[in-house]
């Protein structure tokens, strides 16, 4: 009896103990409170006179505005964070940080610098990247007044549906530092009443600046690039001397892309299911078969134009020198953009299926 | 000199498996590729099952030195070079086997350090680690091998959380063209990847805590089997995630792979991910430990209680002494470049050894 009531001390003696400890362990970590830090949703960088010039977009929980914007310059973005630090009451943590915008002055200088220190930085997680087409700082100050993460909403958006190309912090990691593919990220700009718009995308070389593409050019670069081929493509036709600006609707489809080396061919093939939305009056819905072949040809057409476009910047987004890579014994990237790359010719093959075409007829 | 345990402290036959693959995962799983990768690149995979291969050989020849007569290392080393020189060759070992211990501790808080609480100081977590450490090792040895089954089902989690680096990895081109590496390249790469197998040597001290120790190596071979293959399925995983040379430049390749995993409730899944691993590292931090202390007692007569604190404080010292990050890194390689030479030079002359001996002994 004894035995037993010692051995019931002793089980709630060692729950005790648990309980003590397990307090002190979890006191003991440090702590951060949401009201006393500064969360960075959105950075934007900008180059002014060889220094970086940070721009932050944080919520301010104590006051009624929604976003405040704070700007500090420094050597690198270690002192960044300490001179944006110098200029609030609280610390920056950078844990949700969400969209970095490269300034036009930093991209066309290179963002490595800024790149090497992000990626070095454990509590940076899934960061959009986007190019502004001008001063980021300015870029910012037109943001100031939506929601919170009103960037950030946006890029996912027009990635998910719009044919904007699937980009973040990994693959810009991933084709900076891999060889064989070229860094592409999507471009912001202003438009003439100062709201923000996502327009096609930047190409960088190594890391700067190279080459923009249209919006257009940005959807045809996605559809041979990515699973995800939502989207829309305007095309014209001309018939009887009349003539119409069609916009069809790519749902899905699968695409492929081989290199021939003994012929230097570089073959892609594009099936794409769409929709059409939008037909004119004179255009007989019976005779698509004659629509499909104007489609086919006019996108066929853009995207070997738009393959040519970036064979002549030198600049290789859609990554055929891994293709290449893949396919041959030696591979020397200088060797690649010197003698191998010039050299592709592009074929392209396109196949449109309408599965759908709205509903009248 | 015989060494019976007691029934009562045996394990049965099935937890060498747990046993043996839970030694081999751990911390060396957070961040190998980009060390296996240096030489052989896309082929760094083939390296790894060329190690798998030869480390189930390992595996065979230790169950063919280990008998009923000679259940342990000690007794290997008595009946070989007698006593005294058996003896200091079994405490090189124990040195070897504690190194091991503090590359693991060591290695557990910089990645603390790193990745969650960069201000935190070492000796903090070394004492609460060294005191968790103290309670599970005081434990004996069949709370270790209960510790061990962790070892094998939170590895395995990762193959589910893989689904989250598919998702995002663009193309497999990466892993082409195969095998346009020399070979010795692919052997470079295949000694990089030795360190992944370390720890499945322990078995030379805990032998005799398996029951019908002798029927126990089909379990091991499973358990190697079985880190070869999770190996082998996350090296093809990072290696289409990351291409070559982003690999290089990453240091924890698991860990951020980990990290693009995030729910609307919690934005770094790693913070979780970090602090269940302390859950992986435990059970071959404690073995290799709980193999010191048994050494011990076996070489001496001072009680495991007493080993145990000392090895202890000795690693937390260790580990608090130097504050510079190279020191981790360059206690590793030190660590897996003595692994190396044990399992591949020292076991197969021991083997050797105890045959000679053995025919001689027969032949008289």
């Amino acid at each position: 009896m004894k035995n037993k009531i010692s051995k019931q001390k002793g089980i709630l003696g060692r729950g005790i103990l648990t309980f003590l400890l397990i307090m002190g362990v979890s006191g003991c970590a440090p702590q951060k409170v949401i009201d006393e830090i500064g969360i960075m949703h959105t950075i934007g960088v900008d180059l002014v006179n060889n220094k970086i010039m940070g721009s932050v977009l944080y919520p301010d929980f104590t006051d009624d505005k929604n976003l405040m914007l704070v700007t500090a310059e420094a050597d690198n973005l270690t002192t960044l964070k300490t001179n944006l630090d110098l200029k609030l009451q609280y610390p920056m943590e950078l844990g949700q940080l969400r969209v970095l915008v490269l300034g036009d002055t930093l991209s066309k200088a290179g963002f490595s610098r800024v790149l090497e220190s992000l990626n070095k930085d454990p509590s940076v997680g899934m960061i959009n990247v986007v190019v502004a087409d001008h001063s980021s700082r300015q870029f910012l100050q037109s943001i100031i007044k939506s929601p919170p993460l009103f960037l950030s909403d946006l890029i996912e958006q027009a990635t998910e549906y719009e044919g904007l190309p699937d980009t973040s912090i990994l693959t810009m990691q991933y084709q900076y530092f891999g060889e064989g593919i070229d860094v592409y990220l999507p471009n912001v700009k202003l438009d003439n009443q100062n709201k923000v718009e996502l327009n096609g995308m930047s190409i960088f070389k190594k890391d700067k600046l190279k080459l923009r593409l249209s919006q257009k050019e940005t959807f045809l670069f996605k559809t041979i690039n990515e699973k995800n081929k939502k989207g829309t493509y305007p095309f014209k036709i001309r018939k009887n001397e009349k003539e119409a600006n069609i916009g069809i609707q790519s749902l899905s489809g699968k695409h492929n892309i081989d290199i021939n080396l003994a012929e230097n061919e570089v073959l892609i093939k594009l099936n794409l299911n769409c929709e059409l939305k939008g037909l004119p009056n004179w255009m007989d819905i019976r005779k698509v078969e004659e629509l499909q072949q104007i489609a086919e040809k006019s996108m066929t057409n853009d995207i070997e134009n738009m393959l040519v476009k970036l064979q002549k910047n030198q600049v290789d987004p859609l990554g055929l020198g891994m293709i290449y890579r893949s396919k041959s014994k030696i591979w020397s990237e200088d060797d690649f953009y010197k003698r191998v790359y010039p050299a592709f010719r592009f074929k392209v093959r396109t196949k449109i299926v309408f599965s759908q075409y709205g509903v009248v007829k | 000199m015989k060494t019976t345990i007691k029934e009562q402290y045996l394990v049965s036959t099935f937890f060498t498996f747990f046993l043996v693959h839970s030694s081999q995962t751990g911390l060396a799983l957070l961040g190998f590729q980009d060390n296996i990768s240096k030489n052989a690149q896309q082929d760094a995979w083939v390296s790894v099952i060329l190690t798998g291969i030869v480390i189930h050989f390992i595996l065979w020849l230790i169950y063919k030195i280990l008998d009923e007569k000679h259940p342990d290392l000690m007794a290997i080393h008595h009946y070989c070079y007698g006593k005294v020189i058996g003896n200091c060759l079994s405490f090189f070992v124990l040195l070897y086997f504690l190194l091991q211990s503090l590359t693991v501790f060591w290695g557990y808080i910089e990645i603390i350090q790193v990745w969650v609480y960069p201000t935190l100081k070492t000796w903090q977590l070394g004492i609460v680690l060294g005191i968790l450490i103290y309670y599970l090792v005081s434990g004996g040895f069949r709370l270790l091998t209960g510790f061990s089954f962790w070892g094998v089902v939170l590895p395995s989690f990762l193959l589910i959380l893989i689904y989250f680096p598919i998702k995002y990895a663009k193309t497999t081109i990466t892993l082409l063209p195969i095998l346009n590496h020399s070979i010795g390249d692919i052997l470079l790469s295949a000694k990089a990847s030795t360190l992944l197998f370390l720890g499945f040597e322990w078995i030379l001290i805990y032998y005799p805590f398996i029951k019908d120790a002798n029927k126990s190596q089909k379990w091991a071979q499973f358990g190697t089997l079985y880190s070869t293959i999770l190996y082998l399925i996350i090296t093809l995983i990072s290696f289409i995630f990351y291409n070559q040379e982003a690999l290089q430049h990453t240091p924890w390749p698991t860990l951020k792979m980990v990290k693009i995993v995030h729910f609307p409730f919690v934005e770094r899944f790693e913070y979780i991910f970090i602090f269940i691993w302390l859950l992986v590292i435990i059970s071959p931090l404690c073995i290799s430990i709980w193999a010191c202390t048994r050494i011990t007692r076996r070489l001496t007569r001072i009680p495991p209680k007493i080993s145990l604190f000392v090895f202890l404080i000795m690693i937390v010292t260790a580990t608090t002494s130097t504050k510079d990050f190279r020191s981790v890194e360059k206690i590793s390689t030190i660590t897996s470049e003595i692994g190396f030479y044990f399992i591949y030079t020292y076991i197969p002359l021991l083997f050797l050894i105890k045959h000679i001996k053995m025919k001689r002994n027969k032949s008289f």
